[in-house]
């Protein structure tokens, strides 16, 4: 009796930490990104501040916080070469480095140069409005996901400026690809080209 | 962030509040904190104006004030026996609005809070993660606990119509930290490591170190800044090596470096902005990172092969990463074999810092003999916010937190950082070396002597133990640097060299032979 009880309990307690963090985090801003640029380990900055590895791609380059020792030994065998990151993107300020943008890889491993063109693919799951130009914002739709404000490109269809019109101030789920923005700034400002927006859904930031 | 966070409050709102107004010393009050202020640091109190609507003026610690003062103002505030800050540089002039920064991590802060603040959005500058805003009416203690209530918001602070570029001499500046043969520098004033590790007592004496070289290694120096020009080691014509580029022309494009180099030899007495802890050292250009800051590991052996090869006494490394190799412990045991100091900056991480002790940095970490590690206190004796600690791995504190010291194209500015505290080691083991030894050489003997002198006199600080030099060779729990014990040693001793520690971490035995011809 007692055992059948644990294993209830424990079956309950299994279930419920499976379901919580999803759907938790369903809810909470983030940005999902899949990058293949060119990998390099064993970085050293000013005041220590990296977390030793990084992918550049089109100009762009992000910290990687690689999750364990076989990332990290991947990334050593791999010091400038090809690579696809998958994981979420984060902004912190820091002391020497001013603006740090780190990936916490979730998966890392060799890039197809051939099936796979150097950049990086987004899912944010934000909010979309309007830019404010008056804040030095770009004009156009913006979204605002975990403190970082992106521009958006959304002439891949027709139809997608009106639907975002439609979310403004509202969550959503936005897939595209980080690109170089046109506008006569240096370095100019990255912006996103929207492939799909949607509502969020149960399983809007897959993993 | 608690202390960052209500400095820049107090900055913010006694600024805004100050404007225009005239006040009186009974006009303040120091007010214990409520559970209201509790994300205040433990020792902060807040000063209130006693006026019908108790606004906020700004936050003091212990009874000294820690807010700016506006130009015109700092009568009114030593009126009130508060002590003022003096390394603070003059702000010519306030704004109305203020910058309000986003939390690290965190989102926004949000048009909710800005709407109880009563702030109006006037820009959101993303690429310095700060909100630019404009007060809808005075500033009030409604606007302080609508920001202090939101996690998004790191800190708010004037947005100062002022040139850093250069820093302006204050008015403080003409009360001298030191009396005697102070040097002219204007700046100086604004130097509290100086005076913190006791190097103002030792200049009337001593000063100057021309036979050492500090080799800077980082992003290059500024090596035509009218501060460092006279300073600067040279070998036909060029200042040391650009390994990031690989080329011979060591320029600095980011100023971290020129801000290290400063520190260590900025010339003294020379009339013209700040003063290095030693007043003329050679300054050796290294250069490895890059605009943004990174750089290679592999580059930073060559560094450190080349300086060695080329005469250093000391290597100054405001750098890290937290993997190690093979090849930079060998350069650096290679440096120790040839009596080499290396000093190492034990890195940053904002929130708190990191256990260099459990979660390494590197070189910061390594057991070499040569290596000392160095930690960042603030003005207070306090650890920086960020720096890094380690029992075992982080050997002495140093000044990093406000430190005003040479930025490129004849600028000066004002960094954080373990970057910072690593040169003020470096630039006093320039003055041990110099003083101890009448024929300063990279020696091992020299080298170990060097470093068991800047060690046993590391001033103790109760707030610092429990973080660094507690391993021998360091020998001070919670120690700080400290030369001023150089005021009472005769000059060019003949002192009886020490052998090098018997325990400790720092013990790594030269096994490899190196041919320095071998590097550039």
């Amino acid at each position: 009796m007692l055992q059948l009880t644990s294993v209830l309990l424990l079956a309950i307690g299994v279930s419920t930490f499976a379901a919580e963090p999803q759907g938790a985090k369903q809810s909470e801003p983030s940005i999902r990104v899949e990058c293949h640029g060119k990998l390099r380990h064993g970085v050293v900055a000013m005041g220590g501040e990296t977390t030793g590895s990084t992918i550049t791609f089109d100009g762009t380059t992000w910290e990687l916080k690689l999750p364990d020792e076989v990332s990290r030994t991947f990334a050593k065998e791999h010091h400038k070469n090809p690579v696809t990151a998958v994981g979420t993107l984060r902004r912190v300020a820091g002391t020497a480095v001013p603006m740090r943008w780190i990936v916490d890889v979730e998966r890392l491993f060799k890039s197809d140069v051939g099936t796979h063109k150097e950049g990086a693919s987004l899912t944010v799951l934000g909010t979309l409005r309007a830019g404010d130009v008056a804040a030095g914002e770009s004009p156009g739709t913006v979204i605002e996901a975990a403190g970082i404000t992106w521009p958006l490109d959304l002439s891949s269809d027709s139809s997608n400026q009106s639907r975002a019109e439609s979310f403004f101030g509202k969550s959503v789920v936005l897939t595209g690809r980080l690109e170089r923005g046109t506008e006569a700034k240096s370095p100019p400002r990255p912006i996103i080209r929207v492939n799909k927006l949607d509502a969020p859904t149960g399983n809007a930031v897959p993993k | 962030m608690s202390t960052r966070l209500a400095f820049y409050f107090g900055a913010a709102l006694l600024g805004m509040c100050l404007c225009g107004d005239s006040l009186d010393a009974d006009d303040w009050v120091v007010v214990p904190k409520s559970s209201r202020e509790k994300r205040l640091a433990p020792e902060l109190d807040l000063l209130r104006h006693c006026d019908h609507h108790h606004r906020f003026k700004g936050v003091s610690r212990k009874g000294k004030a820690v807010f700016d003062v506006p130009s015109g103002q700092a009568e009114n505030v030593q009126s009130m026996s508060i002590a003022m800050n003096s390394d603070i540089p003059r702000i010519s002039t306030w704004g109305k609005r203020l910058l309000i920064s986003y939390a690290g991590q965190g989102a926004k802060p949000s048009e909710a809070t800005l709407k109880a603040a009563g702030l109006n959005k006037v820009e959101d500058y993303e690429r310095g993660s700060f909100l630019v805003v404009e007060p809808q009416d005075a500033v009030s203690s409604k606007t302080v606990e609508a920001l202090l209530g939101d996690d998004a918001v790191a800190y708010a602070a004037p947005d100062y119509f002022m040139s850093i570029s250069p820093v302006k001499p204050t008015a403080e500046a003409a009360q001298p930290l030191i009396t005697g043969s102070a040097p002219n520098d204007p700046l100086l004033n604004q130097l509290w490591g100086m005076q913190n590790i006791g190097a103002t007592q030792v200049w009337p004496s001593f000063h100057e170190t021309p036979k050492i070289i500090v080799a800077v290694i980082d992003t290059g120096v500024d090596y035509n800044h009218p501060d460092l020009k006279a300073n600067m080691w040279s070998k036909n014509g060029r200042y040391g090596y650009d390994f990031y580029d690989d080329d011979d022309d060591p320029m600095d494009e980011q100023n971290h470096g020129t801000h290290c180099a400063g520190t260590i030899a900025g010339a003294g007495n020379n009339g013209v902005g700040v003063v290095g802890v030693s007043w003329k050292a050679q300054i050796m250009a290294m250069r490895f990172l890059g605009p943004d800051g990174n750089g290679s590991t592999s580059d930073a052996v060559k560094c450190i092969d080349w300086a060695v090869a080329n005469g250093a006494h000391i290597l100054s490394n405001s750098w890290a990463g937290p993997d190690t190799s093979p090849e930079l412990a060998e350069a650096v045991t290679r440096a120790e074999q040839r009596g080499v100091l290396f000093v190492a900056a034990a890195g940053n991480t904002g929130g708190g810092g990191n256990d260099n002790d459990t979660a390494p940095y590197f070189p910061a970490a390594l057991p070499n003999a040569n290596v000392i590690t160095v930690g960042a206190i603030d003005v207070n004796n306090a650890p920086g916010s960020f720096t890094h600690y380690g029992k075992r791995t982080v050997d002495i504190g140093a000044p990093g937190v406000r430190i005003v010291s040479t930025t490129r194209n004849n600028t000066y500015d004002k960094y954080d950082g373990t970057s910072m505290a690593a040169p003020h080691v470096a630039g006093a083991a320039a003055l041990v070396w110099a003083k101890t030894f009448p024929s300063p050489a990279p020696d091992r003997a020299q080298m170990t002597k060097v470093r068991d002198l800047l060690y046993e006199n590391a001033r103790p600080v109760p707030a610092l133990k429990g973080l660094w030099g507690y391993t021998a060779p360091a020998r001070v729990p919670g120690g700080v640097l400290d030369i001023s014990f150089l005021n009472n040693t005769p000059s060019n001793g003949n002192p009886t060299p020490n052998q090098p520690s018997p325990v400790g971490r720092r013990l790594v035995e030269n096994r490899m032979k190196v041919d320095p011809a071998k590097f550039r």
